[in-house]
């Protein structure tokens, strides 16, 4: 695959050591000449120089073949345009972006930019899940009729479920347990006798939206 | 003029930001005896000849209290025209999601023109203001 990096930034350093794994082509686009030569040391000849909300960046940066789009810098309003260039212009299939103020979230959302990572989220998500009862994570998103998405749940000793059978356990219509995973890491497929232990990780399929019906169920 | 004067009249405009070209759109709306209540919409404190004809509000157009000042539904006419091409391009997009309608957005460069037309927002640079828009002033 080929994968367009806008900024270079500890984000995009990861990204570059995270593809590269899988073999993928990767451009990093920089405004900042001195970093461009900064990655371009480190990673050799990766970075295009120039302002990416510009139409010819984007065009030398080779976007029309680029299958992934990953816009990372720390202003919306530049992540916006870019995203919108590079969308109109040349129908770059998956834009990822970073979004600094949710409050923009519906605006993206509305222009098909709905894959947005949110950084401030992400941390709060991360403790919520270290630290709370039931704080679901997203897994994957599929593109059903009704939405579906997979979700993962962790079980702690507060659960209704607790110590009940998959028989017993009567999850809503629009709600499907996949998998579960013990707290040694161990993967269980949910079958009639099997019982949920606090610390478990439930792999759950749900209707789009729908989430709170099953976290209610399970708190 | 106070903002319930906005809530009830459907001649109202907003202008997101504050640039040369939105003086220059504000001073033609007035001038146009439409009786269009105008209300400017800027992140930075500023003084403007306009002080008493329009109703000036200070912040960020996500802001929740800024928001409820803003009734898009009795809105004929939003303008983002900030000096920043790429915040104007966003707040419009923004707005739209907030159900605006008849939203123009300036831009300073041409390469942006036709950016946003899926979304029926007009964008249009500065030197070269389009019918659609001077024809909320001119007769």
């Amino acid at each position: 695959m080929y994968i367009v990096i806008i900024g270079a930034n500890n984000i995009s350093e990861q990204l570059i050591d995270w593809y590269s794994k899988y073999n993928h082509e990767i451009t990093i686009v920089e405004k900042n000449l001195n970093k461009c030569h900064e990655f371009d040391q480190l990673y050799g000849p990766i970075c295009q120089h120039g302002d990416a909300t510009d139409l010819n960046i984007q065009k030398s940066s080779g976007m029309e073949r680029a299958d992934i789009l990953i816009v990372a810098t720390k202003n919306d309003s530049t992540n916006f345009v870019i995203s919108s260039l590079a969308k109109s212009n040349f129908k770059v299939n998956t834009i990822i972006n970073r979004i600094n103020n949710m409050n923009y979230s519906k605006a993206f959302e509305e222009n098909g930019f709905d894959i947005l990572i949110n950084v401030e989220s992400s941390i709060l998500k991360s403790i919520e899940q270290e630290t709370s009862i039931l704080a679901p994570w997203p897994i994957a998103k599929l593109q059903t009729n009704p939405l579906k998405e997979i979700i993962g749940i962790k079980i702690n000793d507060d659960s209704n479920i607790l110590g009940k059978s998959i028989t017993e356990i009567e999850l809503p219509s629009h709600c499907q347990l996949l998998l579960i995973i013990r707290s040694n890491g161990i993967t269980d497929i949910p079958s009639g006798h099997k019982t949920i232990h606090s610390n478990d990780e439930l792999i759950v399929l749900i209707q789009e939206g729908k989430k709170e019906s099953v976290l209610e169920y399970l708190s | 003029m106070n903002n319930s004067q906005q809530l009830t009249n459907k001649n109202n405009c907003i202008i997101f930001g504050n640039s040369d070209i939105a003086n220059f759109i504000i001073e033609s709306l007035l001038n146009s005896n439409n009786n269009y209540n105008i209300t400017l919409l800027s992140e930075e404190s500023f003084n403007t000849k306009f002080n008493n004809d329009i109703y000036i509000l200070k912040g960020n157009i996500y802001d929740p209290k800024i928001l409820n000042e803003l009734d898009f539904p009795n809105t004929s006419l939003s303008i983002c025209c900030s000096k920043d091409t790429n915040l104007n391009i966003l707040t419009s997009s923004y707005i739209k999601s907030l159900k605006a309608e008849n939203i123009f957005c300036c831009s300073y460069e041409t390469q942006y023109n036709n950016l946003l037309n899926s979304q029926n927002i007009i964008t249009f640079n500065p030197w070269n203001i389009p019918t659609k828009l001077n024809s909320y002033w001119r007769k």
